[in-house]
Order: C-alpha cells, then sequence, then structure tokens
C-alpha cells in the first residue's frame, strides 16, 4: 500500500507523539516502579505504535512493539521482581532508542524494517512472558444415531456435506471458525466435521475442512449465509440424501463415537510423532536482549538462525546413520576386491561425507538456554508454592548440547531444582534466623569439557541432613549405629540414592530426596552420565551432572587388546604415544607414567579387562585419557588401528560389571565392536581407591 | 449514486494514521460514506447512539474504552449493529472474545486494500 505525503506526514508526527508518550512514561515508572498506571500508558503506547508501523508497512517493527506490548500487558498484574526491575527498565529506554531510529530512518524516507533475525532474538527472550489466552472453539456436536433418526424422521430437514477452503492469508483460523460454525449453527446445526470435530476445533487442518450439516434452509439460502464470510477462498455445499446421510453416520460418526467412548484404548496407543509448532530446534547465535538491541544501533552483529522441523532433523540424522554403516560396508568390500580407479572414486566420497556429518553435528546442538531459560519461572513459582524465596543464576547458557540428551536431561534437573527448594532452602524466617538473605540462591552452571557436558547444581540451603540418613540406616538394619557414623559422604549418598529410602516419611515420600533422586540416578546413567552429591550443613548442597553431548555417532578410535578390537570415543583421548617401559615408575602395587613432571596413573586393558595373558605386543601403545582438569589416566593396549565414525547402539544391561562399556557398533564386516566407556573406567579405578595417591602426587 | 444511498461507516481507533487510511479506500469505493471517527470506545459509543451507521469498524485496544466493551455496549443499544473488528496480530484470543461478544468478523492489520473491499463486499453491500 502506497502511502500518501499527507498520510506519512501524519504517520511520523503520531509516531513522534507516541515515541515521546513512551519515554514520558519510562521516566514515571522508574520514579514509581510500584505504580500501574506508567504501565497501562505503556501498553497503549505500544500498541497504537504496533498497528501504525503495521500499517506503514514495517511489519518487523509492529512485531517488535507486539512484543512489548505483551510484556507490558503481563507486567500489569505480574509486578516484576526488584532485581529484575533494573533490566526491565533498560529494556524499555533501548526499545526508545530503537524506535527513534526507525522513526529517524523514515523521515529520510528509508523504510527498512528492522532485521528479521533480530526480532526473533527478541521474540525468544520474551517467550516467558507471553501467555495469551487459550483460544477455544467448540460449536460443533456429533449427532447420536437416535438423535439422526429423529431428524431424519423431520422432512422438513435438509443435510448437506458443505466443503470450505479458506484464504491462504488466514491467521487467526480458530477465529474464522468460529464465526464460520456461528454463521451456519444460527439457521442450523453442524453435526460432524472432516477433520474430526475435535482437531478441527483444535485448529489442525491445512487450509479446508467438510462440515457435515444440517438446516432447514435451501442451498441458495445458505450460500448466501457463507458469502458473508471473509477469508473463504471457495466453498462447496452438496446436498445429502437421507440414505447418504446414514451410511455416513454409521461409517464415520458411530466410529467417532465408539472411540470416544473408549478413550484409554486410544491414548494408550504411541501417540504420532506430531510436533506442537513451536518445538522445532533453533540453530544459530542468540544473545541476551539489551545486548542485541544495543548491537542492533551499530548494526554490525547479524544473528544467522533457521528453524528446522524436528521430525525432518530426526530422519535426517537416522538415514545418515544408515548411511555411514553402508558407506563402510562398501569400503570393506571394495578394498577386497575393487579394482583402483572404483577405489580412488569412492575416497572422494570421504569430503562431502564428512562435510556432511559436521553440518549434521551441528544441527542437532542446541543451546541449553533454551530449555534452562524455563527454570527461572519454574523456581519462581516452586518457591511460591511452599512459601519460600527462591531465585536461580544461570552461568554458561550458551553451551551446546545435543537436543536429545537436552530433553531428556530436563525432567532430572526439575526435579533436582524442586529437590532443592522443598528440602535445600530453608524459608525466610529461618533463614533470617541463620543470618542469611532470605531469599535462597540457586545456581545452575553448565560448562562443556572433553566430550561431556557438567550441569553443577548448587543451592544456600541446610544441606543435606545426613544424620537423619544415619538414623535411618540403622533404623532400616543396614547397619549398627557405630558403623553407621563410620560412613563417609559418598557412601551415605549412595543410600540416599537407594530407591525407597528416604529421611521422610509419609506424603512427602514422593517429593522427597528418597524416590525421586533414585530416578535422577537411574536416568542420568541411562545416557552414559553420571552424577555427583556434595553437601554441607547449612552451606547447601552440589549436584553435579556430567552427560554425554551427544549421542548416535562418535569418532572413534579402534583399537586391539591383545587380538580383540576396541573403541574409544576420541573426544576423550588427549594423546596417543608408543608406550615406553622406561617411563614407568612403580609406586606401591601401581604403576604411574611420567610424562613431564606428571605422573599418570596407568591402566593396562588387558589386565583391567580380565583378559589371560595371551602375550601382550611387543610394541604397546599408551593412550592419555583426560577425565577433567585435575584427573588423567593413561590407557596402555596393543595395537592402534584408523579413526573412524561409529554408529553408537547403546548398551542395555543389569550387570554393574560392564559398566566399563558404553555401547557398541557394528564394524564394516558385520562383526560387533565394544566401545570402551573410558570415563566410567577412570571412575571405577578412583572409586576403588586403587590410586589413592595420586592427589598428592601430582600436586 | 446520490448521497442518501450511500452505506455509512463509523470508524474507532485510537490512531489518526489508521483512520486515514481506512477512510481514503472506503471513499474511493463511491458506495461509503465514513460519517464518523472515534478515537476510543466512549467517543465510538456516543458517535453510534447519534449517527446509527451502517457499519463500525473497531479496534481492540484503545485508551479509556476498549473494543470488547465497547461491542457489547453497542449492541446492547442495537442488537442489528454490524461490527467488524479491525485488530491487530497476536490477538487470537481478544478477537475471538469479540466475535464471542457479537462482532460480525474480523481482519488484522496490517489490512491490504483489497481486504478492505471485500469487507465492504461481503458484509455491507447486501
Amino acid at each position: 500500500m502506497s502511502i500518501s505525503k499527507d498520510d506519512l506526514k501524519l504517520f511520523i508526527s503520531e509516531t513522534e507523539d507516541l515515541i515521546q508518550k513512551v519515554e514520558d512514561e519510562i521516566f514515571k515508572l522508574e520514579d514509581d516502579p510500584n505504580n500501574s498506571q506508567p504501565k497501562q500508558e505503556l501498553y497503549f503506547a505500544f500498541h497504537t505504535l504496533k498497528g501504525l508501523t503495521a500499517m506503514a508497512g514495517l511489519d518487523k517493527a509492529s512485531k517488535f512493539c507486539h512484543y512489548f506490548e505483551t510484556l507490558l500487558d503481563k507486567s500489569k498484574e505480574v509486578s516484576i521482581e526488584e532485581e529484575k526491575q533494573e533490566d526491565f527498565m533498560k529494556l524499555l529506554f533501548d526499545s526508545l532508542d530503537l524506535l527513534r531510529s526507525i522513526l529517524k530512518r523514515v523521515k529520510s524516507g528509508d523504510f527498512t524494517d528492522i532485521d528479521e533475525q533480530f526480532l526473533n532474538v527478541i521474540k525468544e527472550s520474551f517467550e516467558e512472558f507471553e501467555s495469551e489466552k487459550p483460544v477455544e472453539v467448540s460449536m460443533i456436536q456429533p449427532v447420536s444415531a437416535d438423535q439422526l433418526q429423529k431428524s431424519l424422521a423431520d422432512k422438513k430437514n435438509l443435510f448437506y456435506k458443505i466443503y470450505i477452503r479458506l484464504q491462504p492469508t488466514c491467521v487467526f483460523k480458530k477465529v474464522r471458525l468460529f464465526i464460520i460454525f456461528r454463521a451456519l449453527n444460527d439457521v442450523g446445526e453442524i453435526f460432524f466435521s472432516e477433520p474430526e470435530p475435535q482437531l478441527l476445533e483444535e485448529g489442525e487442518f491445512k487450509i479446508d475442512f467438510e462440515l457435515y450439516y444440517m438446516s432447514q434452509k435451501n442451498n441458495a439460502e445458505i450460500l448466501k449465509i457463507i458469502d458473508e464470510i471473509l477469508e473463504i477462498e471457495n466453498k462447496v455445499i452438496t446436498p445429502m440424501t437421507n440414505a447418504e446421510v446414514e451410511k455416513f453416520h454409521a461409517d464415520v460418526v458411530k466410529k467417532w463415537f465408539d472411540k470416544a467412548e473408549k478413550p484409554k484404548k486410544v491414548s494408550a496407543k504411541p501417540k504420532p510423532a506430531k510436533k506442537k509448532p513451536g518445538s522445532s530446534v533453533e540453530v544459530g547465535d542468540e544473545k541476551s536482549v539489551s545486548r542485541v538491541v544495543e548491537t542492533f544501533r551499530d548494526d554490525t552483529d547479524k544473528i544467522t538462525r533457521v528453524k528446522v522441523d524436528i521430525d525432518v532433523l530426526e530422519e535426517l540424522m537416522n538415514f545418515f546413520g544408515e548411511l555411514v554403516v553402508i558407506k563402510n560396508h562398501i569400503n570393506q568390500h571394495l578394498k577386497e576386491q575393487g579394482d583402483q580407479e572404483t577405489n580412488r572414486l569412492f575416497d572422494e566420497m570421504d569430503k562431502p561425507f564428512m562435510e556432511i556429518q559436521e553440518i549434521i553435528f551441528n544441527l542437532k546442538l542446541v543451546r541449553v538456554e533454551s530449555t534452562f531459560r524455563k527454570y527461572r519461572r519454574l523456581v519462581r513459582d516452586v518457591a511460591k508454592e511452599v512459601g519460600k524465596k527462591a531465585q536461580i543464576i544461570l552461568e554458561g547458557t550458551n553451551v551446546e548440547i545435543d537436543r536429545k540428551i537436552l530433553e531428556e536431561i530436563n525432567s532430572p534437573l526439575i526435579h533436582i531444582l524442586r529437590n532443592a527448594i522443598y528440602h535445600g532452602l530453608e524459608t525466610p524466617q529461618e533463614r533470617k534466623k541463620k543470618n542469611k538473605d532470605e531469599t535462597g540462591t540457586l545456581k545452575l552452571t553448565t560448562s562443556r569439557r572433553a566430550g561431556l557436558i557438567y550441569i553443577v547444581v548448587t543451592d544456600d540451603g541446610q544441606g543435606i541432613n545426613y544424620e537423619k540418613i544415619k538414623e535411618k540406616i540403622v533404623e532400616k538394619e543396614y547397619y549398627t549405629a557405630e558403623e553407621a557414623e563410620k560412613l563417609d559422604e559418598e557412601e551415605l549418598n549412595r543410600f540416599m540414592l537407594m530407591p525407597g529410602f528416604s529421611t521422610l516419611s509419609g506424603a512427602d515420600q514422593i517429593s522427597g530426596r528418597g524416590m525421586g533422586m533414585a530416578i535422577v540416578a537411574e536416568k542420568i546413567k541411562e545416557l552414559g552420565g553420571n552424577f555427583t552429591i556434595h553437601s554441607e550443613k547449612d552451606q547447601g548442597t552440589k549436584i553435579t551432572l556430567m552427560v554425554p553431548f551427544t549421542r548416535a555417532i562418535l569418532n572413534a578410535q579402534l583399537i586391539k587388546v591383545s587380538s580383540d578390537l576396541f573403541a574409544i570415543p576420541t573426544e576423550n583421548i588427549k594423546q596417543i604415544f608408543l608406550f615406553n617401559p622406561a617411563s614407568v615408575e612403580h609406586i606401591g602395587e601401581e604403576q604411574y607414567y611420567k610424562l613431564d613432571s606428571d605422573l599418570i596413573p596407568v591402566i593396562h586393558l588387558d589386565d583391567h579387562l580380565n583378559f589371560q595373558d595371551d602375550g601382550r605386543s611387543p610394541s604397546r601403545i599408551a593412550i592419555w585419557i583426560k577425565k577433567d582438569e585435575e584427573t588423567s589416566m593413561m590407557f596402555v593396549a596393543d595395537e592402534i588401528l584408523q579413526q573412524m565414525n561409529v554408529v553408537v547402539k547403546p548398551f542395555k544391561f543389569n550387570y554393574s560389571n560392564f559398566y566399563d562399556i558404553l555401547g557398541s557398533t557394528i564394524m564394516s564386516d558385520g562383526s560387533i565392536c565394544l566401545i570402551l566407556d573410558v570415563l566410567s573406567i577412570i571412575d571405577t579405578a578412583l572409586e576403588e581407591k586403587r590410586f589413592s595417591k595420586l592427589s598428592q602426587i601430582q600436586q | 449514486m446520490s448521497k442518501e444511498e450511500k452505506k455509512r461507516v463509523l470508524i474507532c481507533d485510537d490512531a489518526q494514521f489508521t483512520r486515514n487510511i481506512l477512510k481514503n479506500i472506503m471513499s474511493k469505493t463511491g458506495f461509503v460514506e465514513v460519517v464518523g471517527e472515534a478515537p476510543n470506545g466512549n467517543k465510538g459509543i456516543e458517535l453510534y447512539k447519534e449517527l446509527k451507521p451502517d457499519m463500525v469498524t473497531m479496534d481492540l485496544v484503545m485508551p479509556e474504552k476498549g473494543g470488547i466493551e465497547t461491542i457489547e455496549e453497542i449492541l446492547k443499544i442495537d442488537p442489528k449493529a454490524l461490527i467488524v473488528v479491525v485488530s491487530a496480530l497476536g490477538q487470537e484470543a481478544l478477537v475471538l472474545e469479540a466475535a464471542k461478544k457479537g462482532a460480525k468478523d474480523f481482519i488484522q492489520k496490517p489490512f491490504k486494500t483489497d481486504q478492505i473491499l471485500e469487507v465492504l463486499d461481503r458484509i455491507l453491500k447486501k
């Protein structure tokens, strides 16, 4: 739509006034943050700005205003927490700057809109404030067979099938349905639909649908009614004979009724992999709002982001996984009998293959922020629920992790956070007595080290009551009182994680640190991860989760132990050496490998795996595996082979002594190769205190 | 077409800019006359009583009195009033509420000339 000069002048002057108003009101709000009047005024101002910018063709600017409008609308009811007040004000001032810069451009005739990607970032950041009321339309009453017979008996009733296709530009589909249903129900009754009523009313249709309709009006009259409705691209009204109606009812409607009567059976079926529109994976850069507002001003930082449908991504990964296996098969086959030229051509595939893989790897990764951000709300709500005050500090939210894993750790984390608030944090009164800030602080720190994601949850609450755990141990007769007294933190933690072992009784048991933490432990183990608990009385509790950052395809170093093939994830490997027996120092029972000034504990894999001594290779290799900054070990094997990408089949087992195995993979010749969980082997070795002097030596 | 036969429309919107655009489009059709403009709900109700227009376009969020309330009150005065909501984006729940209160139909900002013509054609010109 072209805007006339006069209209443009009007646009500029109205926008200018509104921006001035926004500024005035922001200052008023700053002076008196609890006054709702400025918020109300800001809300109106942003709303009107939204409409204005939209009419001027600045769609993105309009959306920008929309997000602010929504935020303000929300803040009218829920007051902004004190510590967030400053951020909130900064956001408002930033928005003011942005609007001014747009207006300045418009004045000079430049209608450049806000950058789309920038807008997406804004939207993301505001998501938690956005809580539009659900839009519900319910206007179709499927008729039972009895009702239908009565209706059929009345010869005045006419039956129709009405096909309606909406214009593709239709946005508020549910309201559109409401308008259509209302118009038709005024002079008749919609008795069924395709897609079936519930789905249709939920907006589960693409662009067209069919209504089964009963009315005493004739075809032309119905047509006229529909004609008065907007956004309908096409409609076809087909009369139905009584016989057709009866058949339709028996074939379709009756089945629907049967299904509706057995809801349990329906829900027991695996749900189709239908994803909500919001749940797609976001890839790309993301910044906090205020920073982005700043960067927008100098227009330098471009944020790239695409949305990818989860199902498509899932399929892509699965097929690529299959492809990797097939490629390895062909490779093996060609090496044995292919001619040179075929081999050469085949090898050319390596490069694009690697690149696709790289891309897929990246696609799988999402920032933990997307999920963790929601915890702020959770913490606030849960604390409120139990009459406590709590805040959460998120650190390292830009760490990327496999989306699947992020999904899986979500519920354990929620559990841990809930626990921390329920049982860790004291009530404000108690905290005051202890000279603590009334508001408890949870901290969620994420970092990535050596192929693992470390998620540390700390709280500054009362800590785990180990005395109670000891009492319980005695009460349940695991140990005597004297024995229990001697148990260390680690052993007490282990009791705490035992299913059904709870220090609380009765109703609290479910959310207590008994059953819940056992499930958390189970879940983390299942993911190939691990977790530790450390607690100090009145200082708080620290729970560290370690989970692999990705699954499925792994780059692995193939090695031989004696004559058997194993794989080690390359991400755990710091360096590989030729094993020099002269570098080995014996301290007590154990061996250490001398590397510069460090002594690294040695694990001979053949010993560790209990292999019968059937000949070590004269030229052995030492693989330096680093678990974290403090912990590393030297794994000794017999032969080093190539590195390759392997598709990991998770290894499910219940035998605890198999914890050394991460999973298995199928080799090109069809044989199975076990992937060693070197990090777990390190843990086991440390647990057995085999290298008890380790810490002293390394210092 | 003589002036008496023209359809009379009242525009309710707090932004003059939007009102002007609506007015321009409608006037150009030759069969519509914008007889009143209201920047808020109270003024809208007042003008409705005074002018008895054939159709009202209604913004939903306005200072003093919002669109939903205004729709309700106008329909109390005249149950047959034809009210078309002109909403901004992201207000599906609000638009549905307006429809449930009795608004005849709705369009979204930014609208195109064609959309306004469609409104006039389908809803007003009978």
